[in-house]
Formats: structure tokens, sequence, C-alpha cells
């Protein structure tokens, strides 16, 4: 096999790999939600929301913040594993899981964005 | 998204590279500090692409890792077979034809895997669950197999095989952070390069082929022997590519030198990405980077399959090219420099890694699983079964 038959089988693998990363990240990544249009069918589910922080709240292990957006409120749950420097009408960005408690839904955090 | 996926596969090609060339540096140490430092790289980004620089380290590594093993005759367990073949075109000059054979079977058998992966998603789960529970039996039969199809000396094999799975037992005993950096090195990377330190080899001058003296009827062959053996061993713990590399080269008496260097380098790839396949279909981590995957992602979806996927074929280009650009730089300068005292660096580099890394212990483990990898070559016995190391204590966990 001549290496110049190699190179080509080479660079038309790669191309085919980009077309799968493109396809499939552009399917992975998260449009931002209204707060109001998270309901129960969204429970376990991934959701992008951004907003401003009405209330928070601090406990030893969390943050229970209080994100409003022009749609609707829903409280969310950060776990603290470091400092965030959050007042009450920061406007922040939320991704994370959709969960159910007290029969109330809330989102626990995983990337917050300042 | 997508551009940190590419940034991911770019450092992730550099790692792998990096891991490829030098022996005793293995992606299992690179991961492990991936996850170690994950806290801090979740910051940044997210799991799945911390998912992605692992996944593109380890195929790319797959590829260059043949470059100390031909050059240097320094190799890992996975490339411990095409050490004797692969020298034996570098002492004939032709060791860029070499790495082009490996290279030619790394990335067909990469692309031939992943054509079957649909079938093989849909029958994985139902073909593990019918063979777990003989999988002790099963290594057992690989590992008599193996033995007894040794030309040389069943009895110097079979010892090999023992005082390595000893060894392994041992050493897992311990309770080390990184057991498998200094038993591995010591017994496939310190042990060859002593060796070829007191052979006194002295290179000839490397030609630059543009073709290999290959037909694709031969090519054929060996992927497909490849695809064959990697499939009956890819789902067994313990079992690697040295085994499936001995497994397929029983399925032909006629191997030639160059069509080995193809299985071989077919079969290393194929094992890595049914790991990917393994972790996706039946949840079981078969080797040390998807154990690290495993833990940083949550969950495994069909989406963050497909992302390995791609990454894999993006990372396969890359390789290709990578590769075969290092071995001409690798050829030039080989016969210049004192191949006695690059031997004696390389000892002491990673000799110098395991004490930094597994202390005093480690430096211990590496002296003597040296000297236990030292029995094969100087038996004149296949360095295969070494592996006793890992496939003994997998045997012994399932039976007991």
């Amino acid at each position: 096999m001549k290496d110049s038959t190699l190179f080509k089988i080479s660079i038309v693998c790669s191309l085919i790999g980009i077309f799968i990363l493109f396809i499939v990240s552009e399917k992975l990544d998260l449009s931002k939600s209204d707060i109001g249009s998270i309901n129960k069918e969204m429970l376990d589910k991934k959701v992008k929301v951004k907003g401003y922080i009405s209330s928070i709240a601090e406990t030893p292990g969390l943050y229970i913040i209080n994100l409003n957006d022009e749609t609707g409120n829903i409280t969310a749950i950060v776990f603290k594993e470091e400092s965030f420097n959050i007042t009450k009408g920061s406007i922040i960005e939320i991704e994370g899981k959709v969960v159910e408690y007290k029969e109330k839904l809330e989102i626990n955090a995983e990337i917050i964005r300042i | 998204m997508f551009s940190q996926i590419l940034i991911a596969i770019i450092l992730g090609s550099i790692a792998g590279t990096i891991t490829g060339l030098i022996p005793g540096i293995h992606i299992n140490l690179v991961a492990t500090l991936v996850l170690t430092s994950s806290l801090f790289l979740l910051k940044f980004t997210t799991p799945i692409i911390l998912a992605i620089f692992i996944i593109s380290m380890a195929v790319l590594h797959t590829f260059t890792n043949i470059l100390p093993s031909i050059y240097l005759g320094a190799p890992e367990a996975g490339t411990a077979l095409s050490v004797l073949p692969g020298h034996r075109l570098l002492l004939e000059g032709y060791g860029y034809e070499a790495i082009t054979l490996t290279v030619i079977g790394s990335l067909l058998g990469l692309i031939s895997i992943i054509i079957i992966t649909p079938l093989l998603l849909l029958t994985t789960e139902v073909l593990y669950s019918s063979i777990k529970i003989y999988i002790a039996y099963l290594l057992i039969i690989v590992s008599i197999f193996l033995i007894l199809r040794d030309p040389h000396s069943k009895i110097w094999a079979f010892i090999s095989f023992i005082l390595a799975g000893v060894l392994g037992l041992a050493v897992f005993g311990l309770n080390l952070d990184q057991p498998l950096l200094p038993l591995l090195s010591g017994l496939f990377g310190t042990s060859g390069l002593i060796l070829s330190y007191k052979e006194k080899t002295k290179l000839p001058p490397q030609i630059i082929t543009k073709e290999s003296k290959i037909s694709k009827r031969e090519i054929s062959k060996s992927i497909g022997s490849g695809l064959f053996a990697s499939l009956i061993c890819g789902f067994l713990p313990g079992i690697g590519a040295a085994e499936a590399a001995i497994v397929a080269s029983s399925t032909s008496k006629k191997w030639t030198t160059r069509s080995f260097l193809v299985l071989v380098g077919s079969i290393e790839t194929i094992v890595m990405i049914m790991s990917f396949i393994a972790i996706y279909t039946i949840d079981k981590a078969r080797n040390g980077a998807v154990v690290v995957i495993s833990k940083i992602l949550e969950t495994m979806t069909i989406d963050y399959f497909l992302l390995f996927i791609g990454a894999s074929l993006v990372v396969a280009g890359i390789a290709t090219i990578l590769t075969l650009q290092i071995a001409k730089i690798f050829s030039k300068i080989i016969t210049k420099v004192n191949y006695q005292i690059l031997c004696l660096s390389i000892i002491i580099l990673i000799t110098l890694i395991v004490i930094i890394l597994t202390g005093f212990m480690g430096f211990i483990i590496l002296t003597i699983s040296t000297f236990v990898g030292m029995i094969p070559a100087l038996k004149g016995i296949e360095r295969n079964h070494l592996m006793g190391c890992l496939i003994l204590p997998v045997i012994l966990f399932f039976l007991l």
C-alpha cells in the first residue's frame, strides 16, 4: 500500500469523524429554556435557564437560589464545592437537572455562569 | 460545544503522542491525573469534554506506542509481539516500513470495527451475559492455549506465566496507587531495554519507503484475523491486545513479517474501540482509561458513544499522519545517536518516573519485574506469557 493512499484514507476518516462530532454536538448543546416552560415532563432532563436572583439562602452544604425571568421563577440548588460571588439581583445562567422536591420542581445546578 | 470538543481532541492527541513515545508513561497515568484534578477542571469544562480528551489520548496512544517498541525495543504489553518482527525490519534498514505497516493495521482496524459497531451494539449484551459465568474458565483455556502454543519451551512459558501471575497478585495486594506502572514498566519496558543495551546493537542506515511491500489480500487477512480475535478476547478482563494477537496468529500458519505487523497494529486499536463499546453496552470498563471515563461521566448515553466514535475517527486520521512523520524523524536520527546511551537514558528515565510516582516500593516492584521480564528473551520464549501478571489475578478474582 502506498503512503499517499494511507494519507487519503486518514483524511476521509477525520472528515467523517468531524461530521459526526458536529451533528451530535449540535444535538447535545442545550438551548436556553424559559423558566415558566419547565414542567413535570422535563423531570430528570437537563435544562439551561438564565435569570436574576430574587433571593438566596446559604446552608452548610448548599445554596438555595430563587431564580426569576420574565416567564416565572424556580428554585435552584447549588452544592457547595466552591464559594460564589453572587448576591440578590445578580444575573446568572444555570445548567442542571430538573428534579422534584416536596411536589415542587427544582433544578440541581451542575454548571453556573455569572 | 463543538469547538470545545476539537480543543479536547487536539490536547488529547498531544498527550497521546507523549505517552506513546515515552516508554513507561501509560495513558492510565494521565487519565488518573485527569480524574484527580477533575473537580478543578470541571470549573472550566464539562465531563464529556474531559472524556473526549481521554478517548483521544487513548486512541492516539495505540498508534504512537509502536515507535519505542520498534526503534528502541521498549514495548508495552500490547505491543510486545511487534518487537521481534519490527526489530528484524529495523535491522534490515526498514524501520519506517515496519511503523507504516502497524499504522495501516491501526487505521484500517479502527475503520473495520466502527463499521460493525451497530451489530456489536445489538449483540454484545446478550453474548456477554451468556459467557459471564464462564469467564474464569475461558481465561484458563486461553492461558493454557498460549502456553502450549509456545514453539520453544512450554515449561519456561508456564514458569514465566506463573511467576508473572504471582508477582501481579503480590503487587495488587500492596494497595498502591499506581500498581501497573512499575509492574508493566519492568516486565515489558526496562527488561527489554537492558537486553538491547547488552546486545550492543548497531543499526544500518534507514530507508524511507513510499510504499509498503504488502498486498491488499494480506492486509485484508490481517485485519480480518485481528477483528476475529479481538471480538473473542476484547470482552474478557485481563486479556489484552498481546493475547488477542496470539489467538489471531493461530488462524493461519502463513504469517509474513509484514502481515504480522499489520495484525498487531490492528488489534491494539480494535481492542481500545471495543472497550468503548463494552462500557456502553455492558457497563464494564476494560482498561484504566475507560475506568476513569466511567467515573467522570455519570451515565453513558448513545450521544456520548457517538461522540466517542467521531473523536476516534478524527484522532485516527491525525495519528496516521503524525506517527509516520515522527517515524521519518526517528529513522533519520536513530543511526546517528549512540544506541547504548539512548537505551541507558530511557532506563534511567523510567526508573525516575517510577520512583517519583510510586516511591521506594514502586522501585522494588520495578526491579523484580525487570528480572522476571528478562526470562522470555533469555529462554527464547514469547513475551506474552508475562501477561499472567494480569490474567492470573483476574482468574482468581472470578473463581474465589
